[in-house]
C-alpha cells in the first residue's frame, strides 16, 4: 500500500504529485502489478484533499496504462516500472553511491551534487539516443499545472 | 450525483436580503453544481452567515428565489437533503453528547446513520456521556459535524467549520468531510476565510464580497481564466504595467520597486491576457493567489465609501 | 411528533419536576392545614356565620384566623404562579432557542417547525394547566368551609377571584403564550423574562380596574334615613342618593351621618339611599369575563407565534 504526501506549497497541481507518487513507488518496487490503489476515501481521509482531485490523478494514471479499475473492486496496478538496474543491489546504484561519496569528499554539498546531475542529464539528452531502451515510461510532460 | 446534466444544489435567481434598512445581499445569482465541494469566500460581513441562512430556509429572502434541488428551502423536502453547520455551532449545554446525537436521531430520522455519528464522535476522543458544556471548542465543532454527517444529506452546508481548531484537528476534520464526500458523492458548502485551508478542498468557488457575488464558477477554469505577471515594471507607464496591456482585466497589481506582479484576467479564448509578451514571467494563480487578488481589488473602496455615507 | 416530544420533554423535565414537587408539596401542606381547620370547625353551627355582619362561634374563631392567613399565602401563591409561569417557561421556550443558536440546529433537521413548536408549546401547556388547576383546586378545596365567613376570605377577594378558578387557568395559559410570543419577539432569555412580567402584571392590572364596568351591580335601597340593609356576602360597589323621580345621585353629596346626614339629605331632596352591590353568584360572571379575556388573548398569541414562527428570521 501507498502513502500520500501532499506538498501544499510546491506549486506542483496535487493530483500531479499523487501521479508521481504512485510511480515512484512503481519504481522502487513498493507498489507491483496486482496491487490495490487505497480508495479515493482512504487517500482523502489522511490528505484532506478533494476526492475528484484523487480520481483525476488515477484516471490520468489510467491513461498512462499503469493501473486499471475494477468495478467494484477498486483500482489496481497493472505494471511495474521498477528496473532491476535501480534496486539496491544492483551494480549502476552501487556505482552511483560510490560516485556520491567521491563527490562529498570533494566537498560537494546536496545541491551541487544535484545540479551535477542534471546537468549530466541534460548532456546526455542533447547526445542522439542509443538505441536501447532510453526514454522509460511516464516521462514527465511539461504541464501547465507544474508552473503553479 | 456527478452527473453534470443533474440540477445543481443551489440555484439562487436574483436574491437580495435586507436587515432593518441593512442591505446585507444584493440581486445574487449563482449555481452550486451538484456533486461538488464548493467555497464560499469573503471577508467577514460580506454575506455569507446570510446566504447559508437563506440555503437553510431560517431566512426568507427579501426578494428573489433560493432553491435547494429544486425545493423551497425550508420545506419538508429541502429540509430532509440539507445538513447545516452554522458558524457558532450551537448545541444545547446541558445535554450529554449521546443526547445530542439523539437530537439528530429523532428528528431526523429518515436518513439517520447513527454508527457514523458515534465514529465521528469516538475518533475525537469524545466519551458519549460527556456534557457538552464541558467540551472544548473544537471537540464542540465535531459533535456538530457528527450531528450535520450522522442526517446523511445530499447536501452539506458548513459556515466556517473549522474556525476554532488546531491546524491537526482541523487536518482531521477535513478528511472527515473529504471522505464523506468522496463516500456519498454530496456536495459541500464551505465558507471560510482561511484561504490556505481550501486550496486543495474545493474545486468551485464563490466569492462575496459586500453583499455581492464577484467570481463564481469551476476553480480549475477560474485560475486558467486568470495569469499571474511578475517582472521588470515598464519604466513608460505610470502603473508599471506593459505598454499594450488591457487596463480592464487587472484585478489587481502591486508594484515592489522595480518588480511589479499582478493578476490580470485572460483574453477570451486565450491563454494569456491580451498586450503581454515573452518578457514577463506568467504562470497560472494559485486559488489563494486569485482569491486574494479579488478580494483587494478595486472597488473595495467605493464600498467603503457607501458604508460610511450610510 | 415522537422526536420533538422527546425533545421538548429532555428540555423542560427540569421545570416539569419543579412543577410536579411544588404540587406535591402544597397538596400536603393544604390536606394537613384544612384537617386541622376541620377539625377546629366540626360540631359548631356555622349557617349565621355567613358575611362581614356574621356571628362565628367564638370557639372557631383562632382556627378561622389561621386558615384565613394560610389561605392567603396559597391565594399569594396562586397569584404568583401565571407570572412565574410566562417568566420561567414560557419565555425561554424560543427565546432561548434563538438566543443559543440552537433553533438552527433543531430547524434544520426533518422535523418541521410546526411539529417542534406543537411538541414544546404543547408540553408547557400541559403542565401550566395541570400545575394551575392543582393549585386553583387547593385553594377552592381549603377555602371553601369557610367560604365568605365573618372577617375572613371572601370571593371577590383576588386570592380567590383571581387564583382560583377557571380563570386562574386560562391566566397561566395566556402567560404562558405571552412568554413565548415574546421570546420569539426579544429573541434574548433574560429581556423577554421582564417583558413578559410586565405583560401578565398589566393585563391583571387592566381585568382587575375595568372588569366591573362589564357587570351591573345590583341596587339595594333603603328608604329614608333606615338602617341600611347589611352587606353580607356581597361585594360593595358604592352608594348613591335616590330622589323620588329615581334618579340617583353621588355620595359626595352629603358625607356624614347621624342628624347631620338627615338635615343635608333633606336639603337636597334625597329620599332614600341605594347601596350597589355584586352579589355573591356574581363570582362566575367575573370567572368568566377573566376567562374569555386571557384565553382570547392566549389564542392570539399562540396564532402570533406561529405565524412569525413560519416567517422566519431564525438565522
Amino acid at each position: 500500500m501507498i502513502e500520500f504526501q501532499v506538498d501544499r506549497h510546491s506549486g506542483v497541481a496535487t493530483y500531479l504529485q499523487l501521479v508521481s507518487q504512485v510511480k515512484q513507488a512503481l519504481r522502487l518496487g513498493v507498489l507491483e502489478p496486482g496491487d490495490r490503489l487505497p480508495t479515493a476515501r482512504a487517500v482523502v481521509e489522511a490528505t484532506a484533499i478533494n476526492p475528484n482531485t484523487v480520481l483525476k490523478a488515477y484516471r490520468e494514471l489510467e491513461r498512462e496504462g499503469l493501473v486499471e479499475p475494477r468495478p467494484g473492486q477498486g483500482t489496481f496496478v497493472t505494471r511495474s516500472l521498477s528496473r532491476p538496474e535501480a534496486a539496491a543491489d544492483s551494480p549502476l546504484r552501487a556505482d552511483l553511491v560510490d560516485w556520491v561519496t567521491r563527490a562529498h569528499a570533494a566537498g560537494l554539498g546536496r545541491e551541487d551534487v544535484l545540479a551535477l546531475v542534471e546537468a549530466a542529464l541534460a548532456q546526455a539528452a542533447a547526445r542522439p539516443p542509443r538505441p536501447a531502451g532510453s526514454a522509460g515510461p511516464g516521462t514527465q510532460r511539461p504541464s501547465r499545472e507544474d508552473t503553479t | 450525483m456527478n452527473d453534470p446534466t443533474a440540477r445543481p444544489a443551489l440555484r439562487a435567481t436574483a436574491i437580495g436580503q435586507r436587515f432593518r434598512g441593512n442591505q446585507a445581499l444584493h440581486d445574487c445569482d449563482f449555481e452550486i453544481p451538484a456533486g461538488r465541494i464548493s467555497a464560499l469566500v469573503g471577508p467577514n460581513g460580506a454575506g455569507k452567515s446570510t446566504l447559508f441562512h437563506l440555503a437553510t430556509g431560517l431566512l426568507r429572502p427579501t426578494t428573489g428565489e433560493i432553491r435547494v434541488f429544486g425545493a423551497l428551502p425550508g420545506s419538508r423536502a429541502a429540509r430532509a437533503r440539507t445538513a447545516f453547520v452554522s458558524q457558532d455551532k450551537p448545541l444545547y449545554p446541558q445535554f450529554t453528547v449521546a443526547e445530542m446525537l439523539s437530537v439528530g436521531r429523532r428528528l431526523s430520522p429518515r436518513h439517520w446513520d447513527q454508527a457514523k455519528a458515534e465514529r465521528i464522535v469516538g475518533e475525537g476522543g469524545i466519551p458519549p456521556k460527556s456534557r457538552i458544556g464541558t467540551l472544548s471548542g473544537g471537540k464542540r465543532t465535531r459533535v456538530a459535524l457528527a450531528l450535520a454527517l450522522g442526517k446523511q444529506a445530499d447536501l452539506l452546508l458548513l459556515d466556517e467549520p473549522l474556525a476554532d481548531l488546531d491546524p491537526l484537528v482541523r487536518h482531521e476534520v477535513m478528511g472527515l468531510l473529504m471522505a464523506e464526500a468522496a463516500d456519498r458523492g454530496i456536495t459541500v458548502v464551505i465558507s471560510s476565510h482561511v484561504l490556505p485551508e481550501l486550496e486543495n478542498v474545493c474545486d468551485h468557488v464563490l466569492l462575496l464580497r459586500d453583499g455581492r457575488i464577484r467570481l463564481a464558477g469551476d476553480a480549475q477554469d477560474l485560475r486558467e481564466a486568470h495569469t499571474r505577471l511578475t517582472g521588470r515594471a515598464d519604466p513608460g507607464t505610470p502603473d508599471g504595467l506593459p505598454r499594450g496591456a488591457d487596463r480592464g482585466a487587472v484585478v489587481h497589481a502591486t508594484t515592489t520597486g522595480r518588480q511589479l506582479t499582478a493578476l490580470l484576467r485572460n483574453a477570451p479564448g486565450s491563454p494569456l491576457p491580451s498586450g503581454v509578451d515573452e518578457r514577463w514571467i506568467t504562470a497560472t494563480p494559485s486559488l489563494e493567489e486569485l482569491l486574494l487578488a479579488h478580494l483587494r481589488s478595486g472597488p473595495r473602496s467605493a464600498a467603503h465609501g457607501a458604508e460610511a455615507a450610510a | 411528533m415522537t422526536g420533538t416530544l422527546w425533545l421538548a420533554w429532555r428540555q423542560q423535565r427540569l421545570l416539569v419536576l419543579a412543577g410536579a414537587l411544588l404540587v406535591a408539596a402544597l397538596t400536603v401542606w393544604v390536606a394537613l392545614r384544612r384537617a386541622d381547620l376541620m377539625e377546629a370547625i366540626s360540631g359548631y353551627d356555622l349557617s349565621q356565620c355567613k358575611g362581614w355582619n356574621g356571628e362565628c362561634p367564638p370557639q372557631t374563631y383562632a382556627a378561622m384566623s389561621q386558615a384565613g392567613g394560610g389561605i392567603r399565602l396559597l391565594g399569594a401563591i396562586g397569584l404568583a404562579l401565571p407570572a412565574a409561569i410566562g417568566m420561567f417557561w414560557g419565555a425561554p421556550l424560543i427565546g432561548r432557542e434563538l438566543e443559543s443558536g440552537t433553533i438552527k440546529v433543531v430547524l434544520t433537521q426533518d422535523t418541521g417547525v410546526r411539529g417542534w413548536f406543537a411538541a414544546r408549546f404543547g408540553l408547557a401547556a400541559l403542565c401550566a394547566v395541570a400545575v394551575s388547576t392543582a393549585v386553583a383546586g387547593l385553594l377552592a378545596w381549603w377555602w371553601a368551609p369557610i367560604a365568605n365567613m365573618y372577617d375572613g376570605v371572601y370571593w371577590h377577594d383576588p386570592y380567590i377571584l383571581n387564583a382560583s378558578g377557571p380563570s386562574a387557568v386560562a391566566a397561566a395559559l395566556f402567560a404562558l403564550a405571552a412568554g413565548t410570543a415574546i421570546g420569539l419577539l426579544v429573541r434574548r432569555t433574560l429581556p423577554a423574562m421582564g417583558v413578559t412580567l410586565a405583560a401578565v402584571l398589566a393585563v391583571a392590572a387592566v381585568l382587575t380596574f375595568f372588569r366591573r364596568d362589564f357587570v351591573t351591580p345590583v341596587d339595594r335601597i333603603t328608604p329614608g334615613t333606615q338602617p341600611k340593609q347589611l352587606i353580607g356576602s356581597a361585594w360593595s360597589a358604592g352608594y348613591r342618593y335616590l330622589t323620588p323621580d329615581g334618579a340617583q345621585h353621588p355620595l359626595e353629596n352629603c358625607l356624614f351621618s347621624g342628624e347631620r346626614l338627615r338635615a343635608c339629605m333633606d336639603e337636597h331632596g334625597f329620599t332614600g339611599r341605594v347601596h350597589k352591590v355584586y352579589p355573591s353568584s356574581d363570582f362566575w360572571t367575573f370567572q368568566a369575563i377573566d376567562t374569555t379575556v386571557y384565553l382570547l388573548l392566549a389564542l392570539a398569541l399562540v396564532t402570533l407565534t406561529t405565524v412569525r414562527l413560519r416567517g422566519r428570521r431564525l438565522g
